[in-house]
């Protein structure tokens, strides 16, 4: 159910039966079942990381609330901003076993390094998949978007691992902006 | 106060004050409520971890709430539930005692069954520090599902522990987002 903006009432203005079902029925089961944005995204086949800065791709919905201008499966790197507002993504990136470090850093509208580097991972001798997590509040006008980059150091390559219990991320919508 | 469907107004309805504080004064009531939920919940003292077994993490202490929260009971610390479907956030930070070698593992079952979702996993080859190891996800619960957190470690210390105290350095917060139909 879209929210719809409250209306000012003025003297005499009603209300109508419908007046009170779009300004109070139909914008309180908007609350509830708010949030309106959110998808949870993850991969079907694992993705070659290089030492080169390289989008990760999702092209599996977990789930989504809305519609998929939030996110695109063919797109898939993008998070996207329907409604301006404030969004939060939050996941894990789980890597292969080789050793070397892994970053994990986003871009705003694909400028270089912007806002920052989510985290920055030194992996060890093999043994057990490496899961690294990621999380970054951002502000966001409509249609702006986040793209998650991985990267490699000290070796040739690393692996980003598909799978419901693989690499996965979700994005949400914090709140509106007014 | 549970969620009640909201009233559907008809033409030429009129309006008593029992309409107004049942569908207007009560609705916005519990829409209300139903955001304040929110819990984020801490480790006492420190609690062991076995070698090489997963273990869940036996919350025992409330730091903060939301008014109403129906999310987490001590008397069953290891467990977050969901009193309403919807989408839930989890958020996890733990400090693991000062140990070398091995792998320090993060992650959560989901009611207890299938597959378990790991969140960040570090590997100590340099000891002399304390590690802290975070996480976070959404999830999409229905009524009556629960989460817990559980962490692994392979250093071959059979007595290594989660730190507890009342600094918070071992928490979890757990809350709803929305998305209830």
């Amino acid at each position: 159910m879209a929210w719809t903006q409250p209306v000012t009432w003025t003297t005499s203005s009603g209300p109508s039966a419908a007046q009170l079902n779009a300004q109070l029925r139909d914008n309180l089961l908007s609350l509830r079942n708010n949030n309106d944005w959110l998808v949870h995204c993850s991969k079907s086949a694992g993705q070659s990381i290089t030492t080169a800065q390289t989008a990760i791709t999702f092209n599996v919905h977990d789930y989504i609330v809305g519609t998929t201008a939030i996110h695109s499966t063919a797109s898939g790197s993008k998070f996207m901003a329907p409604v301006a507002g404030y969004y939060r993504l939050i996941g894990t990136a789980v890597w292969n076993q080789t050793s070397g470090y892994r970053q994990l850093s986003c871009r705003l509208n694909g400028a270089t390094d912007s806002p920052d580097t989510l985290n920055v991972m030194w992996e060890g001798a093999a043994g057990f998949p490496r899961e690294q997590f990621g999380s970054i509040n951002q502000p966001m006008t409509t249609a702006d978007y986040l793209e998650i980059f991985g990267k490699v150091y000290n070796n040739t390559s690393g692996t980003i691992i598909s799978g419901a219990t693989g690499t996965r991320f979700g994005w949400y919508l914090l709140g509106a902006s007014t | 106060m549970s969620w009640v469907t909201p009233h559907a107004w008809s033409a030429s309805e009129v309006l008593t004050n029992w309409k107004l504080n049942t569908y207007i004064r009560d609705a916005e009531r519990s829409a209300k409520n139903l955001w304040d939920r929110a819990v984020q919940v801490y480790l006492t003292s420190n609690q062991g971890v076995p070698d090489s077994e997963y273990t869940a993490i036996r919350w025992n202490a409330l730091q903060w709430e939301t008014s109403g929260n129906d999310l987490w009971a001590v008397g069953n610390g290891a467990q977050f539930q969901a009193p309403v479907a919807g989408f839930y956030a989890l958020d996890v930070t733990t400090e693991w005692q000062n140990a070398t070698g091995g792998i320090r593992l993060l992650g959560y079952s989901f009611n207890d069954v299938g597959s378990r979702y790991d969140l960040s996993m570090y590997e100590d080859t340099n000891g002399g520090v304390g590690i802290y190891s975070h996480g976070h996800d959404i999830v999409q619960m229905t009524t009556a599902d629960f989460l817990e957190v559980v962490v692994f470690q392979n250093a071959t210390i059979e007595d290594m522990y989660i730190v507890g105290g009342n600094n918070h350095h071992s928490r979890c917060g757990f809350r709803f987002l929305g998305g209830a139909t």
